[in-house]
C-alpha cells in the first residue's frame, strides 16, 4: 500500500524563522517521503509546533522554502493538509455529524456553503461512514461540549479524515487522553493510515507512541536556548508488516479492544 | 435569569423602602407635634403642620391598598369607561394598556432594528482585514455618543420613528462593540480548521462565524436592553401621543406614587418577561452554546 517514491514529497530547505529576538529555526534541512508516518519529539518549546503551522501555511517562513511535490506551499491553509490539535479541533455549533459533512458540503458549494437534497444525502451516508469508521456513529447527533476527550479526538480525526487529505498533521493529538483510550486511537489512527496512504506528521510527547507509530522518528532539540533547534537524531525505523505495529500497540495496553468499533 | 427569590428580594425591598418611609414620616410629624396624641390633636385641628407631612408621606409611602387601587385606575378599567357600563374591565384599553402597546410597538422595533444592525455590522467587521482596527474604534466612540443629546436631529423621523430611530442608534454601537470583542477572542484555530475544510472567506462567515456569533448577539441584547428602556422611555417624556414614559412624565410634578409603583413595578416585569423570552429563544435555537443563564 505505502508506495515509496524516491524523490522528496516535502522538502525544506534552509528554513529560518524568527518571532522578535527568538530565532526558533535557522538553516533547517529536511525531507519527507510520500506515505510515510512521520513521528516528532523534543523538549517543549523547540519549535515542534511551529514547524507544523509552517508546514500548515498557517505561517509563513522567514527565510528559505517549503516544496510539496516540488511546488512551494501555498502559504495559507488548504484541504490538502488536514490538521489535528491538541484540543478544540471540531466546531462547537455543529453536531458530530454537522461536522464531518462540513468539509463535505463547503467542497461541493463555495457560495451557499450547504448542499440539499440528494448531495445532501450522499455527503450525509459519507460522513455517517466517517463516523462509523472513528466508532462515533451513535454520538452523531450530539454536540462536540457533550464529548469525552478521547471521543472530541475520534471526531477531529473522522472530520479531517473525510477529505482525504494528502498530509495529515497533529499536534500533541492524544496528549490529553489516558493510556487506554490512547492505545485505542493509535489503533484507528494506524489503520486510517495504512488503508489511505497518506503522509503522516504527528508531534507528540510520548516516546513509546512516537516509536510504535512512526516510521520515522525525528528529535528536534534546542540545546543552547540562544541558538536555533536543530534535528539532533533522525531514526528511520525499518518499514515492517502491519501486523508488529498492531502488536506493538496492543503490547503498551494490553487489554485494548482487538478490533474498531 | 430572575429566579423566584430574586422577584421575592425585589418585592420584600418595596415593602420595606414603603413601611420604613412611611416610619420616618410618622416620627418626622410626631416630633412637630410634641407630647399630644397626634391623630387627636389632627382630628382637633392643631398640629397643621404634622398634618401636611403626613398627607404627603400618604402619598409618597402609600398602603398596598392604595397602590392596589391604582394598580385598577390604570391598568384593569378601560380609560374611558362606556356610560352604560361603569364597572366594565377591559385591561387592553386601560390607561396603561394602550401606553404599554405604545411603548412596545416602538422598543421591539428598536431593539430589533439595533440587533440587525450590530449584526451585519459585526461581519462586515470580520470580513474588514485591515481596517478592522479603524472600525471598531469607530464604532466604539459611536457607542459613547450620548442618544438623548441627538434629540433635535432625531425631530425629523416623524412619529414613531423618532423613538425606534433613537432607541436603534444607542443600541447598535454598544451591541456591536461586545459582538467585535466576541469575535476577536475566538480561538484562531477555528478559522484555520475551516480552511482546511474547504471554506473560502465567505462561506467561513456563513457556515463558522455567523452561527457561533449568534448566541452572543442574544446575550449582547440582554445586557443592553436597560439602555433601549431608559431611552424609549426619555424620548417619551420628549414627544408622544401614547406611551408609558408619558404617562409617568404627567406624575411628574405630583406625589402620586400609588399611581407611580405600579408603573414602575410593571416596566420591570415587562422588561423582565423580554429577557426571558430572549433567553428561551437563545436556548431553542443554539442548544450547543453554554452559559446564557445567571445563578
Ligand atoms: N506567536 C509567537 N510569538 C512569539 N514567540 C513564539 C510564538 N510562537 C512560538 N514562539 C516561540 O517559539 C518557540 C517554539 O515554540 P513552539 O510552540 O513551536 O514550541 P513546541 O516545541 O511546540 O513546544 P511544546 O512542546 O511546549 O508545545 C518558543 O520559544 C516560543 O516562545
Ligand atoms: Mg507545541
Amino acid at each position: 500500500m505505502n508506495t515509496q517514491s524516491t524523490a522528496p514529497y516535502i522538502s525544506i530547505d534552509n528554513l529560518g524563522k524568527s518571532y522578535g529576538q527568538t530565532t526558533v529555526f535557522e538553516g533547517l534541512n529536511l525531507t519527507f517521503k510520500e506515505s510515510g508516518f512521520y513521528s516528532i519529539i523534543g523538549p517543549s518549546g523547540c519549535g515542534k509546533s511551529t514547524l507544523l503551522r509552517i508546514l500548515l501555511g498557517q505561517e509563513a517562513p522567514d527565510r528559505g522554502e517549503v516544496r510539496l511535490e516540488g511546488t512551494p506551499l501555498v502559504p495559507f491553509p488548504s484541504p490538502h493538509r488536514g490538521i489535528v490539535f491538541q484540543k478544540y479541533s471540531a466546531m462547537p455549533h455543529l453536531t458530530c455529524l454537522g461536522n464531518v459533512m462540513l468539509g463535505l458540503e463547503l467542497r461541493e458549494s463555495p457560495v451557499l456553503g450547504r448542499l440539499f437534497g440528494a448531495a445532501r444525502r450522499r455527503a450525509r451516508d459519507e460522513a455517517m461512514a466517517w463516523l462509523r469508521a472513528v466508532g462515533l456513529d451513535h454520538a452523531a447527533k450530539s454536540f462536540p461540549a457533550a464529548l469525552s476527550g478521547g471521543m472530541q479526538q475520534r471526531l477531529a480525526l473522522a472530520q479531517s479524515m473525510a477529505l482525504k487529505p494528502k498530509i495529515l498533521l497533529m499536534d500533541e493529538p492524544f496528549g490529553a487522553l489516558d493510556p487506554g483510550i490512547r492505545a485505542d486511537m493509535h489503533q484507528l489512527l494506524f489503520s486510517l493510515w495504512e488503508e489511505s496512504g497518506m503522509t503522516v506528521l504527528m508531534v507528540s510527547h510520548d516516546l513509546p507512541e512516537a516509536f510504535s507509530l512512526g516510521t520515522r522518528v525525528l528529535v528536534l532539540d534546542k540545546p543552547d536556548p540562544a541558538r536555533p533547534a536543530q534535528i539532533t537524531y533522525d531514526l528511520a525505523l525499518k518499514p515492517r508488516p502491519v501486523q508488529t505495529h498492531l502488536e506493538k500497540a496492543q503490547a503498551l495496553a494490553p487489554d485494548a479492544p482487538q478490533t474498531l468499533s | 435569569m430572575l429566579t423566584p427569590i430574586w422577584a421575592a428580594a425585589l418585592f420584600l425591598g418595596v415593602i420595606l423602602a414603603l413601611a420604613g418611609g412611611r416610619f420616618l414620616a410618622m416620627q418626622e410629624a410626631r416630633s412637630l407635634c410634641p407630647g399630644q396624641n397626634l391623630y387627636a390633636a389632627i382630628e382637633a385641628g392643631d398640629c397643621k403642620d404634622a398634618k401636611g407631612k403626613l398627607n404627603i408621606a400618604n402619598k409618597l409611602y402609600p398602603t398596598w391598598g392604595a397602590m392596589a387601587q391604582g394598580f385598577h385606575r390604570n391598568f384593569i378599567k378601560p380609560e374611558k369607561p362606556r356610560a352604560d357600563a361603569p364597572q366594565h374591565v377591559d385591561p387592553l384599553r386601560s390607561a396603561m394598556g394602550k401606553a404599554t402597546i405604545a411603548t412596545l410597538s416602538r422598543f421591539i422595533p428598536g431593539v430589533l432594528i439595533a440587533m440587525t444592525l450590530a449584526f451585519v455590522g459585526a461581519m462586515l467587521w470580520a470580513m474588514s482585514g485591515h481596517s478592522r482596527l479603524a472600525v471598531g474604534s469607530f464604532n466604539v466612540a459611536l457607542a459613547y455618543v450620548p442618544a438623548i443629546a441627538l434629540t433635535p436631529f432625531f425631530f425629523s423621523f416623524p412619529g414613531n420613528s423618532f423613538h425606534v430611530a433613537m432607541i436603534a442608534f444607542a443600541m447598535t454601537p454598544v451591541i456591536l462593540r461586545d459582538l467585535i470583542l466576541h469575535l476577536s477572542n475566538l480561538p484562531p484555530s477555528l478559522l484555520i480548521k475551516a480552511q482546511t475544510l474547504h471554506a473560502n472567506t465567505w462561506t467561513a462567515l456563513l457556515r463558522v462565524l455567523a452561527p457561533q456569533t449568534l448566541p452572543r448577539l442574544i446575550d449582547a441584547t440582554r445586557v443592553s436592553m436597560g439602555l433601549g428602556w431608559i431611552l424609549v422611555l426619555a424620548a417619551e417624556f420628549v414627544i408622544a401621543r401614547e406611551g408609558i414614559g408619558l404617562r409617568i412624565w404627567k406624575l411628574k410634578r405630583r406625589y402620586d406614587v400609588d399611581n407611580l409603583l405600579p408603573i414602575v413595578i410593571w416596566v420591570t416585569v415587562l422588561a423582565i418577561a423580554i429577557d426571558l423570552i430572549l433567553w428561551a429563544v437563545r436556548r431553542g435555537l443554539f442548544p450547543w452554546a453554554r452559559g446564557g443563564r445567571e445563578g
